[in-house]
């Protein structure tokens, strides 16, 4: 490999790219066929209204909103589509090549994601009363990133988690949304041990807290405002959470963004960082072989990889092998 | 006559309290030191093992070995939580580390399944001193502020009470767990 990651991919005329670009332009051609043909139901619509002869402002307006309703939701679906189905393909045969050209010992597989049971017991989101109800109603993860970065074992997945909304449980809100990575930690531990972020006092779901553990105080004041700490054994917690450990945390703060929740569960490391966004996805208006989306995914799949860097997860002295 | 009963009531209660917040706070940190003795237990074993690993590649560092092991008999006889038993363990820490430091000279040793073993555990073990000694100074900090400040040092007077020492550990010891294998 020669030069930055990704960097044999930008603008590489290959084959591989003049098929995708094909694809690209015959998935943005049936977009744009979808916006000439909601234009001309507006058209026709309006042209009708007005043939017929209605006098009613009031009621034309009304009509021709209910009609841009429609149409504007049938054509998001239109899009949507048309770029699922070039992001799929472009997942399929770009983006493991990035992850490979990054981490020789990671695997990406697009239609697959980290299991709901790993989301739950990671214990970093959860909705209603535990034990009572499902906490999870709805969960979506996929762009699957696994294998090993050295010699940590590593799965990164987009995760969408949802709850139930209102009383009739008719709709959903969303309860996670973004990154979710688990690590395999370099030490061993017994206990759990949960990293909330500063404005997690605030929140409601405080009140289920003590499901956490107790909250520790450490002695890094930094540390202290950016995390609240629960955990079960205060001897354990300064085991994983030595001062240079806590100093990393930091660092991997501003790495994968504010929004960011830390479980030590099982000798595993979970981390969840909330983006309002799909991951790892090309955007349809842009070529397929555009120097900077690429250079934006290998940055984004650089930076979860960079977890086991910034947290120093290869060395391997203790006791854990 | 009710006010001086009241008032002596609210007296008795705020001294109540004051003496229970005192007694979890000399629990948490005897609990802290139980915790930290585990883990010094384990590197006390583990000292002679590695003495007579080394020792047979650096005869000549007699006085190194002789010093750890005078740590170690000094640990042994000293009282359980005591300044005297924090200052052989800081002692027995250095030795340790310039005995792990001493290896670096030589190679075949380095690269022995024993010592390599050892290296681990040792690792380990100074690891979670690290981690327990951090908990415990947490509970002494707890423990004195209760002591030294005002009212708690009136009533710690009263019952005795005096400030705990912390347990620092030198910074020769530190370089045990920057071991690279």
């Amino acid at each position: 490999m020669s030069g930055a990651p990704g960097q044999e991919l930008i603008g590489k005329p290959s084959d591989e790219f003049r098929d995708l670009e094909k694809i690209r332009r015959q998935s943005l051609a049936e977009s744009s066929q979808g916006a000439f043909l909601i234009i001309a139901v507006w058209v026709l619509g309006f042209g009708l209204l007005l043939a017929l002869g209605v006098k009613e402002m009031g009621l034309s307006i009304l009509v021709m909103l209910g009609v841009a309703g429609a149409t504007g939701w049938i054509h998001k679906h239109w899009h949507q589509n048309a770029e699922g189905h070039y992001q799929n393909i472009y997942k399929r045969q770009v983006v493991p090549a990035l992850v490979r050209s990054l981490q020789p010992g990671m695997t990406f597989i697009s239609d697959r994601g980290i299991e709901e049971h790993t989301f739950i017991s990671a214990n970093l989101y959860w909705w209603g009363i535990p034990g009572l109800r499902p906490s999870i109603e709805r969960y979506m993860s996929e762009d699957l990133s696994i294998g090993y970065v050295g010699r940590t074992r590593l799965r990164v997945a987009d995760v969408h988690a949802e709850h139930e909304k209102g009383d009739k449980g008719d709709s959903y809100g969303t309860l996670f949304r973004g990154v979710f990575i688990e690590a395999d930690f370099h030490k061993d531990f017994r206990t759990e041990l949960y990293l909330m972020p500063e404005n997690y006092l605030k929140s409601a779901s405080m009140v289920f807290s003590s499901e956490l553990g107790e909250r520790m105080d450490l002695e890094n004041p930094d540390f202290e405002k950016a995390f609240v700490v629960f955990g079960q054994d205060s001897v354990e917690a300064r085991y994983i959470l030595t001062p240079d450990m806590q100093e990393r945390l930091l660092l991997l703060k501003k790495v994968l963004g504010n929004d960011l929740r830390i479980a030590f569960k099982d000798s595993n490391v979970y981390i969840a960082t909330s983006i309002n966004k799909d991951m790892f996805d090309p955007q349809l208006s842009r070529p397929a072989n555009c120097p900077e989306q690429i250079k934006e995914l290998t940055q984004q799949l650089a930076a979860c990889f960079h977890v086991v860097e910034v947290l120093d997860l290869n060395t391997r002295i203790w006791s854990k092998q | 006559m009710i006010a001086l009963g009241v008032l002596l009531g609210v007296l008795v209660l705020v001294v109540a309290l004051m003496y229970n917040g005192f007694i979890s706070r000399r629990n948490r940190l005897r609990n802290g030191f139980a915790a930290m003795d585990v883990q010094l237990k384990k590197r006390w074993d583990l000292v002679p093992r590695l003495v007579e690993t080394v020792r047979g590649y650096a005869s000549h560092e007699q006085e190194l070995f002789e010093r750890v092991t005078r740590a170690r008999r000094g640990i042994e006889l000293a009282e359980s939580a005591g300044p005297e038993r924090f200052s052989h363990e800081q002692d027995l820490g250095a030795g340790v580390a310039r005995v792990m430091l001493l290896a670096e000279d030589y190679p075949e040793l380095k690269a022995g399944e024993q010592f390599l073993n050892l290296q681990r555990n040792l690792s380990e073990v100074e690891a979670q001193i690290a981690a327990a000694r951090r908990a415990f100074n947490a509970a002494v900090t707890d423990w004195n502020d209760g002591v030294e400040k005002f009212p708690g040092n009136l009533l710690a007077g009263v019952f005795g009470f005096r400030v705990h020492d912390w347990f620092e550990t030198p910074r020769a010891q530190r370089k045990v767990t920057d071991i690279q294998l």
